[in-house]
């Protein structure tokens, strides 16, 4: 059964009321603080009335109907679903809950942070977690289970903050054993901490995590998520230059993402084939798969983005100015459609660092490298793209003869590769 | 004699630069995971 105090509490500050407005002639302050934060009993008298101003009934007639739509609810939250689909059922439980006592609200309004970050709404998102957070002290271990693992979504999504993400999901993990959820729950955050290791460059974390969800999801024929396993286990093998079978997981990635008529899977698995054949050397091919996700008018602008960013440096470094060019204006051109994204400054100083580069414009390329992009590359702990323009940079410096410059640059440049593989 | 310390030291620390350049680490490369919630995102990824 929820907690009154913590159903009072939830429903007062969502209602913009204060503690005074609320207890106002029927308790006092400090006695509401303490029904609230469960440091008292109260009568049910008291509890009717309270309820009474705040316009909620203290029955649970309706309370199986709000169990199972929350129930489809979740599941919804959990599969490729439709978006209209998961707003309407969720204004469906809402408005129940906005005038019934359940006990279902506490994990409806965690889950309401999952239900933000689907559809974009990240301010929302972190709204309910503050707000949740107030109360969340009394949660069950269910419902810790879920607070720590939406949180944990919050960071990796709104703040790209891999740390703080893995974090919390690590809280999400110790729940596992001490509650009663399915295997397909338990795996799908095995696969988000794989993913998050990946992000993190923890790549035997990151296979190790992935095979316990890949298993699972096998076991199931989720395919999607097979998928989606495959393609971090590709990205790790490369990264340990394990190629053949980076490869291989690369091409079940694809083959699983065709099977399931899956573009988006399918096209990030062409990206990253084609930085492995960057990494290895063979630019012709790498640029073959890149222009591939490029050319595709179904691939989402983020995907697009990356692929075009990458044939830039890619006919950057084989000396093809024309088609460096070519993609530089191209790329501009997207940059101006996503200028809300959090990946937006990334990509605007890769994409201006290769103009100034190209043109000869030694001060801006100086100014926009040194002052903004590599701050802005230590701020956000991004150690590959950091020691690839601290190099950059050192090159510059050496190459119009300003060594003292060059050797800082250089030393940044190394002792990031060190952190970096020593992650 | 100050001014050749420092003329040494900062030779040494260029050779280690240009040492590093020539092996500058081949694998950077920006990889691109796939999404941690299953819903299918709407037609803008941003």
């Amino acid at each position: 059964m929820i907690e009154i105090g913590s159903f009072i509490k939830l429903q007062r500050t969502k209602q913009d009321m204060t503690l005074g407005d609320l207890a106002d002639g029927i308790v006092s302050v400090s006695y509401l603080s303490k029904i609230e934060n469960l440091k008292t009993q109260a009568s049910p008298e008291i509890i009717q009335l309270l309820c009474n101003r705040l316009g909620i009934q203290v029955d649970n007639s309706e309370e199986q109907a709000i169990k199972e739509k929350c129930k489809e609810w979740y599941s919804m939250l959990f599969k490729v679903n439709d978006k209209e689909k998961i707003i309407a059922t969720y204004k469906e439980i809402q408005e129940m809950m906005d005038t019934n006592l359940s006990e279902n609200l506490l994990m409806f309004e965690i889950h309401k942070i999952r239900y933000y970050l689907i559809l974009n709404q990240y301010d929302k998102a972190l709204k309910k977690i503050n707000e949740l957070s107030e109360i969340s002290d009394n949660f069950d271990n269910l419902q810790d289970f879920y607070w720590n693992k939406f949180r944990g979504n919050y960071y990796s999504l709104a703040n790209v903050d891999y740390h703080q993400a893995m974090f919390y999901y690590k809280k999400s993990e110790e729940k596992i054993m001490h509650i009663d959820i399915g295997e397909d729950e338990a795996a799908d955050l095995k696969y988000i901490i794989a993913v998050t290791h990946s992000e993190l460059r923890n790549t035997l974390e990151s296979i190790d995590y992935a095979n316990q969800a890949l298993a699972v999801f096998m076991k199931q024929y989720n395919f999607h998520r097979c998928a989606q396993c495959h393609i971090v286990l590709g990205i790790s093998y490369r990264r340990i230059k394990m190629y053949e079978k980076a490869i291989k997981n690369y091409n079940l990635a694809k083959h699983l993402a065709e099977l399931n008529n899956n573009k988006q899977v399918n096209q990030q698995t062409t990206y990253n084939l084609g930085n492995l054949y960057s990494t290895i050397g063979e630019s012709e091919e790498a640029i073959k798969y890149y222009s591939e996700v490029v050319e595709d008018n179904e691939v989402h602008l983020h995907e697009k983005l990356i692929a075009i960013t990458s044939l830039i440096k890619e006919y950057y470094k084989i000396g093809n100015i024309d088609k460096t060019r070519e993609m530089i204006n191209e790329a501009k051109a997207l940059l101006d459609s996503v200028k809300n994204s959090v990946y937006y400054q990334l990509y605007y100083y890769i994409i201006y660092t290769y103009t100034y580069k190209l043109n000869g414009e030694d001060d801006r390329f100086k100014s926009l490298v040194k002052d903004k992009f590599i701050p802005y590359l230590r701020k956000n702990k991004d150690y590959g793209n950091l020691v690839a323009y601290s190099n950059m940079l050192a090159n510059h410096f050496e190459s119009i003869g300003r060594y003292k410059e060059s050797v800082k640059y250089y030393k940044l440049a190394n002792e990031t590769y060190e952190k970096l593989i020593n992650l | 004699m100050k001014k050749m310390i420092l003329s040494v030291a900062l030779g040494t620390a260029l050779v280690a630069g240009l040492f590093f350049a020539s092996e500058v680490p081949s694998d950077l490369a920006m990889d691109l995971h796939p999404d941690i919630l299953s819903v299918e995102k709407p037609t803008l990824f941003f």
